[in-house]
């Protein structure tokens, strides 16, 4: 006996429900018990604790429905590159296979139990990431998924807004899943003060199936930001090529020119998969939380000037930070929606000079923020930081 | 996001919902077979769940003083789909707001249906034939009919005679025979069997007086059938002969089998008139009185 098993089609968010249908056969004359079975394995073996099964009894139609976004989901640790050494990086562990086998279980008039799985299972592959319910229904809607809204089309993983103000030193950071198209040219268009545009064809090596971070300031491409005439570089477009063959989406960014004393970047990990940026151009006020215990030491005969009753058996604190976002838009204060919901965070953090970084893993504390207030033109919030570390030590800014 | 479903009917719960799942190795109990529980379940009454679970008013008359709850089989506890305690939903006590629950695992269910009761009680399948072999393994075998010497077997049974042999343990430690006032039938079973129990199975001369054959039951097939018939099917049995896994170290567990003084070999008994002399004390007269006995008995 065996039954048929649907897998999803294409790239899947782990985050979301994943569905997997069975249809099959009626139970035997005699049966009892009858279920329809899946066995979920990880080629890779990047599920930990594979393969997984699970059954459940067919309805009426004989069709079942197994959600499995419990099994495939997975933690991984994320990381991107710092500095900016390779404007290309591909990821192979980023994402991960999955093969489905359907089967079937019962017992027998004998009151035997029986197994009985399908020769070959199916397999498809998932990204850590995930969609709002009210996305789910609206790609319902207009049958689509996220394959066919951002991989088939060659979308980059981000939501990040067009013309997304950036800093000029900024990592300016696009990700892109390869679904079969090589792509070996990253094109970026750069646009002067002056009228005057720079087309630079960066070569690139990508690998099929694979998630690649690409850097695509121009600053970190090794293109001029101010020409010799004094053209100042105001904006670029970012595209991915395979030869003269468009392949991704077009993306494009300005640069935000203000004058800023200590600019701070914050890197996430974003809803679809990839790893977002974000300038906060405005006022930071750096603190310090500290916790601890006090408890009571008695007096000895021996005690001196130095002693203490009062002692701090445990001490611990993190740097936290209140850092204004700057003026916005609308749009990118609509993407800080997706910095406010992401749980791997980095703050890069400049030293004193700012000629260097520090990666800081932070974690945004709750908020109820107003994001945007359609009574006015410019908007701005202050984001709430703290260390993602707890430490009875302190940290010596002065070796970086 | 965590879910309970009742045979695929999902439970709308509050968004604070929680539930503790206490977990229990049956293997650390001796007494009794605990499964996993699913603790403090505390369902909202609303027209989802009373649609599922019914009207919390009818609950009243299920709780009289001493029962343990209304049972609802084929209820799952499941994080993301990810399946993580199935059973059956127990509803011990249902107000206007809420359904107050736990869930016992299947293994729980099982344990509970099968607490204090013999294993003999258990619906063993009858008239089964006695395959009699030279030798026999726990993969094709449900028996074996290991040779044990059992002097004993046949003490307090039948009639008694003097002379008969019976083993004892000299002072040295070696053992020895003496004559006794014990049963005919151990007498035999020395003279034909040496006191052996499951000897000589294959060869003619197995119905010979005092014959006892007791297949013993390997302890792999018991706990294989006790499990099956309530439901439970061994997915890997570690106590294997199989030769493919020799080092298993349940492997030399595979030859254990239960012991039972039960012997399968029936008695055929001719009986037959015999004459017995009888005085007669009021008549002072020697009479002949004409009795049936057992006159022959075949094995």
């Amino acid at each position: 006996m065996s039954i048929t098993v649907t897998v999803p089609s294409g790239i899947t968010l782990s985050g979301n429900p994943v569905w997997v249908t069975a249809t099959g056969p009626a139970a035997p004359a005699g049966a009892t018990n009858y279920k329809f079975a899946i066995k979920i394995e990880s080629p890779g073996g990047e599920l930990t604790g594979a393969p997984f099964y699970d059954a459940i009894p067919p309805d009426d139609a004989l069709f079942a429905r197994f959600n499995i976004q419990g099994y495939v989901d997975r933690q991984t640790v994320y990381a991107f590159g710092w500095p900016v050494n390779n404007i290309c990086l591909p990821y192979g562990n980023y994402t991960h296979e999955v093969k489905i086998t359907g089967g079937v279980s019962y017992i027998n008039s004998n009151g035997d139990l029986v197994e009985a799985w399908n020769a070959s299972g199916e397999t498809f592959t998932l990204i850590n990431g995930g969609v709002s319910q009210r996305q789910i229904d609206i790609w319902k809607a207009a049958t689509q998924t996220f394959q066919t809204t951002y991989i088939t089309p060659g979308k980059f993983l981000t939501q990040r807004p067009q013309d997304d103000y950036c800093h000029p030193h900024q990592p300016v950071k696009l990700w892109f899943y390869n679904d079969g198209v090589i792509c070996n040219t990253l094109r970026l268009v750069c646009k002067y003060s002056d009228g005057t545009s720079v087309t630079s064809n960066i070569a690139i090596t990508q690998y099929e199936h694979y998630l690649h971070e690409l850097s695509v300031n121009p600053y970190h491409n090794s293109i001029d930001l101010v020409t010799e005439s004094g053209a100042v570089l105001l904006n670029w477009t970012a595209r991915l090529y395979n030869n003269e063959t468009t392949v991704s989406d077009e993306r494009r960014f300005q640069y935000d020119l203000r004058p800023c004393e200590r600019p701070f970047w914050l890197m996430f990990f974003n809803s679809l998969g990839g790893i977002d940026d974000v300038y906060l151009s405005g006022y930071a006020v750096e603190g310090f939380e500290v916790e601890g215990t006090t408890v009571y030491k008695p007096a000895q005969f021996d005690n001196s000037i130095f002693d203490r009753t009062l002692v701090t058996p445990g001490k611990q604190g993190n740097n936290a930070w209140r850092i204004n976002t700057g003026w916005k838009t609308a749009t990118q204060m609509l993407h800080l929606r997706d910095l406010l919901l992401s749980r791997e965070v980095w703050l890069l953090y400049p030293n004193n000079g700012v000629t260097n970084y520090y990666v800081i893993p932070v974690n945004i504390g709750n908020s109820q923020a107003e994001l945007v207030d359609r009574q006015k033109d410019l908007w701005a919030i202050d984001i709430e930081i703290t260390e993602a570390h707890n430490s009875q030590f302190s940290f010596d800014n002065r070796l970086y | 996001m965590l879910t309970i479903d009742l045979s695929g009917s999902y439970f709308a719960l509050d968004t604070a919902f929680s539930v503790r799942i206490s977990g229990m190795n049956p293997a650390c109990f001796t007494d009794k077979i605990p499964g996993d529980a699913g603790l403090g379940i505390s369902i909202p009454v609303n027209d989802i769940n009373r649609g599922i679970l019914g009207a919390p008013e009818r609950f009243a008359k299920y709780f009289p003083a001493g029962n343990p709850g209304v049972r609802f089989p084929g209820c799952s506890i499941r994080f993301g789909g990810a399946l993580l305690i199935s059973g059956s939903l127990v509803v011990t006590q249902a107000s206007n707001e809420n359904y107050d629950c736990w869930l016992q695992s299947n293994l729980g269910v099982m344990g509970e249906a099968q607490q204090e009761k013999d294993i003999t009680e258990m619906a063993w399948p009858t008239n089964q034939t006695f395959v009699a072999k030279e030798s026999y393994n726990d993969e094709d075998d449900d028996y074996c009919a290991m040779i044990i010497k059992n002097p004993g077997f046949w003490d307090g049974k039948g009639r008694e005679a003097d002379n008969v042999p019976m083993a004892y343990t000299d002072e040295n430690g070696d053992p020895q025979i003496k004559l006794e006032t014990r049963s005919v039938l151990s007498g035999d079973h020395w003279t034909n069997y040496a006191w052996l129990v499951n000897n000589k199975l294959t060869e003619p001369e197995i119905n010979k007086k005092g014959c006892v054959i007791s297949p013993f039951l390997y302890l792999r097939y018991v706990i294989r059938e006790s499990l099956r018939m309530n439901g439970w099917y061994i997915n890997r049995n570690d106590m294997t002969s199989n030769p493919l896994f020799p080092s298993l170290p349940m492997a030399t567990c595979s030859q254990l089998a239960i012991y039972n003084n039960v012997s399968i070999v029936e008695p055929e008994f001719t009986t037959g008139s015999y004459n017995l002399p009888q005085y007669n004390w009021e008549t002072n007269q020697l009479e002949t009185k004409t009795e049936n006995i057992i006159t022959e008995q075949e094995w």
